[in-house]
């Protein structure tokens, strides 16, 4: 927070493969879709990293607080808002 | 909520009731099957348990009550399968325990769980960290001492897959039952899950040595090299064939050994008939129509079921499943469908009953309709078996030198890519006319392989499985096998009864390309596909009997000498992937989804489908003979 102009959000799909982010937040435009990912653990403050792309480049996979691999297409992952910022504030 | 309880006979002594809880993929099932001596399914991707399903046991003269729930990322939340979960939890009464399960690899979401469960207080808890083995070997170390106390709640290590830690959490359990439920803490207030989860991260690095992360390393080599665009798809498509040749090179010796057993031993089983004051027409009922019928099925069906199911279930509990779903998830995308349905089709290659309980995964109830209605378009392990002995007999047998396996392998996998195309097509289809629904969110997780426990799990699905359905095919064969001598054994007018039936679908048949036999056939096995081929072989032989028919050869004349071509060969493998789905699975699909529309859609589409192929064939091949 102490450092908001520095950091840029921006949504996960755009997270090179390998790259670490954390996650600031859903985006609003998520609707109904927010519940399932905050339950799957895609909430604020966790550290996510795109790990593989299916052969179709669609969904991706992503490596969750360092624990626990989700797949999620680009219409989901749009959805997550990410920043570079550094763990643990 | 369709709750089985999977050991009848409760007497109402002490009974204590726990229930087992926690993500997906934890070992839950496992932990219930080393807990009761039952056997669930269980496997290494996230779903497996769709439904709660109940056992017991006892353990000191004190009866238990357990509960196995399908995985769950949190406690009350409303999610498909998850429904089955908070509906369980909100009946839970106090006075129960709840065993929260956790995998110790990633051991920061179970305790979030845990915390979740713990603010909810619905009874005591304790928290089970599973996969034990596997932190020892990653070099992960857990205070659970530690733990504990931060919790306010017991915790114990264990290895699932491992006798005695069972007993060690069952007399945990027991001594310490009545403290546990009584405890339950109610001053924690409601969080947010982001502020539980951070929680749990502070409290799991207080309590957990920080892990190696050379073994994640290697694993996630081998799935970038699995998912990567020039491997990833030949590679399953390799797995797969390799499968279906061991299938088929693998069921050929048995069969043809036991096929030589049973006609060895029909004549001195019949030899004792002549000893029976019993008229003639028993002898043939029972020697002709049910042993024919029933040692048929265990020479030709039992040996490729026996080898694919076990094949398959090691792919299964290595992991691989989900990385099939994330790799072909484009093509599910483009129909309008979640990667999740190529998990349900998985299943339903070993039978399209569980297939259709298992599209409980599907995100919404009409990606779940579409998935039900297109299952039965996976051959399920009793149809494989056909498409196996007539891809051998017709395609194999063209082809010099190709009877060995491979070319058959080829048709097969070509028949089973076929499926999934028109899955694809008829997903697509429905997804934009009859169940149109954009709003579904895409979430597959894909776990860590594990190395598969190779013995155990081919004599658990040998057993639990293989056997089961071969059972099942017996029994409905037995009875059929005599209906079907008899009809094929009684003549009137100048003609067996059989065969004024058939002549009765014979037009339809010949419009498919095919015969009235045939159409006959599917009729009458409508009880089970494992019978589809006897009856078949039966009705040809008519007043003869099927002896030695098992011999793929012989079976082949009685195929030509019926005026088969390779068209009707064809046509035959077509209709046997697309048609109506058995009785049991369509009962299963009305128990599913209470809706007779969908089932009248089950029932329908594959046949349409298969009519639309056949004629498609027969068109083809009358223009390739104008041509030629
Ligand atoms: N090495 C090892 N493997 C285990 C252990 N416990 C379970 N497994 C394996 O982990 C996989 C998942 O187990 P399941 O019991 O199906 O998991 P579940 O929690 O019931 O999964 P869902 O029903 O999908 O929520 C299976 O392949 C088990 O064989 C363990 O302690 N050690
Ligand atoms: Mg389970």
């Amino acid at each position: 927070m102490e450092t908001e102009q520095k950091n840029v959000v921006f949504p996960l799909n755009r997270l090179p493969i390998d790259a670490q982010a954390v996650i600031c937040g859903i985006s609003e435009k998520a609707g109904g879709k927010a519940e399932l990912l905050i339950n799957m653990g895609f909430v604020p403050g966790e550290r996510v990293t795109p790990v593989f792309s299916s052969p179709a480049g669609d969904p991706t996979a992503y490596l969750l607080g360092g624990c626990f691999t989700v797949a999620l297409r680009h219409a989901e992952a749009e959805n997550i808002l990410v920043t570079e910022e550094r763990y643990g504030n | 909520m369709g709750i089985k309880l999977l050991k009848q006979k409760t007497d109402c002594r002490q009974v204590r009731r726990l229930y087992l809880l926690g993500n997906p993929n934890v070992g839950k099932s496992t932990v219930f099957n080393a807990m009761t001596g039952l056997k669930q399914h269980t496997g290494n991707w996230s779903g497996k348990t769709v439904d709660a399903a109940m056992g017991k046991y006892t353990y000191n003269g004190t009866e238990y009550i357990l509960t196995d729930l399908p995985g769950t990322h949190s406690v009350l939340s409303g999610f498909s399968e998850e429904s089955v979960v908070s509906g369980e939890m909100e009946s839970a009464a106090r006075g129960s325990v709840t065993l929260i399960l956790a995998d110790a690899s990633a051991l920061k979401r179970g305790v979030a769980l845990a915390l979740e469960f713990i603010e909810e207080a619905r009874g005591g808890a304790v928290l089970c960290i599973n996969f034990c083995d596997i932190a020892a070997e990653k070099g992960i170390e857990i205070d659970f001492r530690r733990l504990s106390a931060l919790l306010g709640i017991p915790v114990i290590g264990i290895t699932a897959k491992r006798g005695a830690d069972i007993k060690r959490l069952k007399a945990m359990i027991d001594g310490e039952f009545e403290k546990i439920a009584a405890d339950i803490s109610c001053e924690t207030e409601i969080t947010s899950p982001g502020a539980r989860l951070k929680k749990a991260d502070k409290i799991t690095e207080e309590c957990v040595s920080v892990p190696i992360r050379e073994k994640r390393g290697a694993a996630l080599k081998i799935d970038k090299i699995l998912t990567s665009a020039a491997v990833g798809i030949p590679v399953m498509i390799i797995f797969l064939g390799a499968i279906l040749w061991l299938t088929i090179r693998g069921a050929n010796y048995p069969s043809e050994l036991l096929s030589r057993l049973f006609g060895f031993l029909k004549p001195y089983i019949a030899a004792m008939f002549d000893y029976l004051p019993l008229p003639r027409f028993i002898q043939g009922i029972v020697m002709d129509g049910v042993y024919d019928t029933v040692t048929w099925i265990i020479a030709v069906m039992l040996p490729p079921m026996a080898i694919f199911f076990p094949l398959f279930t090691l792919l299964e509990d290595a992991g691989f499943l989900p990385r099939i779903a994330f790799n072909l998830d484009k093509c599910y995308a483009r129909c309008g469908m979640s990667g999740k349905q190529c998990l349900t089709q998985c299943m339903g290659l070993g039978c399209n009953a569980v297939g259709v309980c298992g599209c409980r995964i599907m995100p919404g109830e009409k990606q779940r309709a579409v998935a039900v209605i297109t299952n039965s378009f996976m051959p399920c392990n009793g149809r494989f078996a056909i498409l196996i002995s007539l891809s051998a007999i017709f395609v194999g047998g063209t082809v010099p030198g190709g009877a060995g396996g491979f070319v058959p392998m080829l048709c097969v996998l070509a028949l089973i890519c076929l499926s999934a195309a028109a899955t694809w097509a008829v997903s697509g289809i429905l997804t934009k006319t009859l169940f149109k629904d954009n709003t579904q969110t895409f979430a597959l997780e894909l776990p860590e392989y594990r190395r598969p426990e190779i013995i155990k799990t081919l004599g658990v699905s040998l057993v639990s499985r293989t056997l089961r359905i071969v059972g099942r095919a017996l029994l409905v064969s037995a009875p059929t096998g005599a209906a079907v001598w008899l009809l094929a054994n009684i003549t009137f007018g100048g003609a067996p009864i059989l065969t004024h039936i058939s002549h009765f679908f014979d037009p339809l048949g010949r419009f498919l390309g095919v015969d009235g036999f045939i159409i006959l056939a599917f009729i009458l096995s409508l009880p089970a596909n494992e019978i589809t081929l006897p009856i078949l072989i039966m009705s040809y032989t008519a007043a003869g009997s099927m002896a030695d028919a098992g011999n793929l050869e012989t079976l082949r004349r009685v195929f030509e000498a019926n005026g088969w071509t390779i068209v009707t060969a064809v046509n035959m493998m077509l209709l046997t992937l697309f048609h109506w789905p058995c009785a049991t699975t369509l009962m299963t699909i009305y128990h599913e989804t209470k809706s007779r529309c969908i089932l009248a859609l089950s029932f329908i589409t594959p046949c349409l489908v298969g009519m639309i192929l056949c004629l498609f064939v027969k068109c083809s091949s009358i223009l390739l003979k104008l041509i030629v």
